[in-house]
């Protein structure tokens, strides 16, 4: 048994976006959108809140995936898709399952949904894993 | 002859600047940033990769020098040239997602330069009107290398009337 056989499932990730958490993504990646801390102004385009900006939910695809690995493996490759937005107030769960194996590369099937069971943000990595133990 | 929309005049522009690459330096990866990343995504600096780049820091910074000034900015706060070749005003942009290949890790304190090429531009029909596709492809280089690729999505609808 490895913690990376097909079918293994990474322990899932909940977030609680906040005004603050998105303020400070917008900050860092010096993102001036409105959307993202303006509630008015994304009122004004039909949503309900300020939204959770489309990289920062990449980001925590792939947070979700290096807490899984840790020292295990490297990402080699990784990919999201934004398909619903998420806005403050949303409670979000990534979760993730190791779909492939090949020799030490693992592919794995993630998304991101909300409390609704909408999906915001499916991805997908391939990792290499780098401990021999762990290679089948 | 009928006037091009908005939308369509926007992907001519974009089609213009289909293949056209740009160098730009982005200076010296300040270890204090990629921190404050990693506190921005995960609430904190988590101990098992404190002291490493969070993989998606240098792809999800939309401007590496001071930016546009405020007074150049649209009314959605977003810079009216994103790309550097064509005007994107009146278009809601948002990010559509990313796929990236991690050729090796981010070393904190590296300087950086990034290629940037428009690779796609494709106006589709939606049930909510017509829909821009953009794909920018980045290719992140160290004083060494290649560190990562990726490939950028971003979709345009026309303002709400």
């Amino acid at each position: 048994m490895s913690f990376a056989d097909v079918e293994t499932t990474l322990p899932e990730l909940e977030i609680c976006p906040t005004e603050i958490s998105l303020f400070r993504f917008s900050s860092v990646t010096w993102n001036p959108h409105r959307i993202h801390y303006d509630k008015p102004y994304a009122a004004t385009e039909g949503y309900p809140g300020v939204l959770v900006q489309g990289h920062l939910h990449g980001c925590w695809l792939i947070s979700a995936v290096n807490r899984w690995l840790g020292e295990k493996g490297r990402i080699e490759s990784f990919s999201w898709e934004n398909r619903h937005f998420a806005t403050t107030g949303d409670t979000l769960t990534v979760t993730g399952r190791v779909a492939a194996a090949d020799g030490d590369l693992r592919t794995l099937e993630l998304k991101t949904s909300n409390q609704d069971g909408v999906v915001c943000a499916p991805g997908r990595a391939v990792v290499r894993l780098t401990r021999e133990e762990e290679v089948a | 002859m009928t006037e091009p929309s908005l939308i369509e005049r926007v992907w001519r522009a974009a089609k213009d600047n289909l293949g056209l690459s740009r160098q730009a330096a982005l200076g010296r990866i300040d270890p204090l940033h990629l921190e404050r990343f990693a506190v921005a995504v995960d609430g904190s600096v988590r101990e098992d990769v404190r002291g490493l780049a969070t993989p998606l820091f240098l792809s999800s910074v939309l401007v590496w020098g001071a930016g546009p000034d405020e007074s150049e900015l649209l009314p959605d706060g977003n810079a009216a040239d994103p790309f550097s070749g064509f005007d994107v005003a009146g278009l809601r942009l948002m990010a559509g997602g990313q796929a990236l290949v991690f050729h090796r890790e981010l070393v904190p304190g590296a300087s950086m330069t990034v290629e940037v090429e428009l690779s796609g531009a494709d106006l589709k029909p939606a049930s909510s009107g017509p829909l821009l596709v953009l794909s920018v492809d980045r290719r992140y280089f160290d004083e060494t290398g290649l560190v990562i690729e990726c490939r950028e999505t971003f979709l345009g609808r026309e303002a709400l009337a």
